[in-house]
């Protein structure tokens, strides 16, 4: 009812106004020596619909006036990167997989972590096993690699390389293993005898037909496994059962809730990388358009640019609403 | 575009819309979408849990190779038999199909059909003996992989107070400082969770009280990403509904008004 109250109080004093402009004007001085206060006092009780307004017009603006900037930098998306860019030189190990842990209510923030990392593996022709563990991201392994292949050749072809080496071929370049049941046995099943647990791919061709697949035994023939997920204890599953006999690198790419609890494994160095949320995937993204020369997907940049309008008002909102706390305290406490 | 696509798009665009609605108060829109989205996501998963494992898994071995294969090596015995009637190629297509040890996958669907005696105020014990083995079974399994993923962090909160440069041979001091909060940071929190110990001594509680400190610290941290990855799903939703949702809109009257 606050909303019909201010309103209410804005009309009366239009009408004061018609009424009798110049009283109010002789008034005005001393109100907006008052304004500073009342308007802290007014913030402190503002009803949080209008904060929903707010926030949705900051989201809205930016995209609508079609505002993009570029994203930061971000140094543990990078350490990732050098990572997949060095896994050829470094290792005859250079299978990364990929787990698309993530279902569509954290799509926002995973979808641009998992086709950068895509992108990356595919351009750099590092060969990528993509699957999943949940079976409502079963859609997101078709989806996503389609998207990824597209901007590759893209940058292939404006690279001025080849038509033969523009094509990402399914079964050499990458494979989708698809929906694995069962979660941990299902890792553990990975980890050590794969072609016992995996038979076939997505579509049903066995693996033993797919060059990609074809001396995959276990864990120990991957160089590198990222784990994507919004999900608790999915990145931990991985962590602990991942691995025959050689260690094998794992990086994340986990939601902005995740990122704080993630650095923990970051420092002890049991995640390689670690892309942090959507900031993580727009710096992994604007990385691999600086260096490789891939196009940054537009969809992540401006979500980006959404974000900072949002959390500069969620800023301003958080100053004010402790303002008008203060303010409102001394207030009542004068009363 | 497909017209099932079509109403796909139109009906996510709508279903968001309501979910949002919430935002201004309870209605009745709210409510019917928030009912079709637990339905969805409960029949979802009763569909996939039934294609993806109870009939790969249980129904199909048990049949096909279990009932079905006893069935042909029963009744039509001279199938079996590489000397029978229909010669060695059916013989073996009966003996392949006939693999008594497949019947076992009985015991373990068994015993989680005990899950359902929860609902019998007489035999409700039974559901407890599965519980029971589930969260043994898990325990287990947790005990085993905590110390792959606890011992490497044990190893790295031991760090030296005063970090050497490899280079010069220097004193790092950034490193070093990261190290010291760290260090103290640690010791003040775990202070906080002992409560075995009297606390009476001032620079006991002084310790536990900065720990306090450094905790509220870490969650505003937290609560800070929460905000970023809930304003995330807005950002989605609002391109999804200004983007393929209102190209939608706009091809739906086009389509059925001609403007």
């Amino acid at each position: 009812m606050t909303i019909r109250r201010d309103i209410g109080a804005l009309v009366d004093w239009w009408s004061r106004f018609r009424d009798d402009p110049r009283a109010e004007l002789r008034r005005l001085p001393g109100a907006l020596r008052r304004f500073p206060k009342a308007l802290l006092l007014w913030l402190g009780g503002l009803d949080r619909r209008i904060i929903y307004l707010l926030t949705a017009l900051a989201l809205i603006i930016p995209l609508s006036c079609e505002l993009m900037y570029a994203p930061p930098r971000m140094a543990q998306a990078e350490k990732l990167f050098d990572f997949i860019e060095g896994m050829k030189e470094r290792d005859e190990r250079s299978l990364v997989l990929v787990s698309v842990d993530w279902g569509p209510q954290t799509r926002s923030e995973l979808e641009p972590a998992t086709l950068a990392v895509i992108k990356h593996c595919m351009y750099s022709r590092v060969p990528v096993v993509v699957m999943t563990l949940v079976y409502a991201a079963q859609g997101f392994t078709v989806e996503i690699p389609r998207e990824a292949i597209d901007a590759v050749e893209k940058a292939r072809r404006d690279a001025g390389l080849p038509e033969d080496e523009v094509k990402v071929v399914y079964g050499r370049d990458w494979i989708n293993i698809g929906y694995q049941l069962g979660s941990v046995n299902a890792v553990r099943g990975i980890a050590s005898d794969l072609p016992s647990q995996v038979s076939t791919d997505v579509n049903g061709t066995p693996l033993s037909d797919f060059p990609i697949m074809r001396d995959v035994a276990n864990a120990d023939d991957f160089g590198l496994m990222v784990e994507i997920t919004g999900y608790v204890g999915f990145a931990n599953m991985w962590l602990q059962w991942f691995k025959k006999e050689k260690p094998v690198y794992i990086s994340l790419a986990c939601t902005s809730v995740s990122v704080p609890e993630s650095y923990a494994y970051l420092d002890s160095g049991q995640f390689v990388g670690l892309l942090e949320g959507m900031p993580g995937a727009a710096g992994y993204d604007r990385k691999l358009e600086e260096t490789l020369g891939i196009p940054h997907a537009e969809k992540t940049y401006r979500a980006m640019t959404q974000q900072m309008f949002g959390q500069a008002l969620v800023v301003i909102l958080v100053v004010l609403g402790n303002l008008a706390y203060v303010v409102g305290r001394r207030v009542k406490e004068a009363a | 575009m497909p017209a099932i696509k079509l109403v796909g798009i139109l009906l996510a665009g709508i279903g968001t819309l309501a979910i949002y609605s919430f935002l201004y108060r309870e209605n009745k829109f709210y409510r019917l979408f928030e009912h079709v989205f637990i339905g969805v996501g409960v029949g979802i998963g009763v569909i996939e849990t039934t294609r993806r494992f109870l009939i790969p898994e249980l129904l199909q071995p048990l049949y096909v190779k279990g009932l079905a294969g006893l069935a042909v090596s029963r009744v039509v015995p001279g199938m079996v038999s590489p000397f029978g009637v229909s010669g060695a190629f059916v013989s073996r297509i009966a003996q392949d199909a006939w693999q008594p040890a497949e019947f076992l996958w009985l015991v373990p669907a068994v015993i989680g059909s005990l899950y359902y005696t929860i609902y019998s105020r007489r035999y409700n014990w039974l559901a407890r003996l599965v519980i029971g083995l589930g969260i043994g079974a898990a325990g287990g399994a947790a005990f085993e992989g905590i110390f792959t993923e606890m011992l490497p962090q044990i190893y790295s909160a031991f760090r030296p107070i005063v970090v050497f440069e490899m280079k010069t041979g220097g004193i790092d001091w950034g490193m070093s400082l990261i190290n010291v909060i760290m260090t103290v940071s640690m010791i003040c929190t775990m202070l906080y969770f002992i409560f075995t110990i009297d606390r009476k001594k001032i620079y006991l509680e002084r310790a536990a009280s900065t720990g306090r400190l450094l905790m509220m610290i870490s969650f505003g941290a937290i609560f800070g990403a929460t905000v970023t990855a809930r304003m995330a799903l807005v950002i989605e939703r609002i391109q999804y509904l200004t983007g393929d949702w209102a190209q939608a809109v706009f091809y739906s009257f086009y389509q059925v008004f001609g403007w």
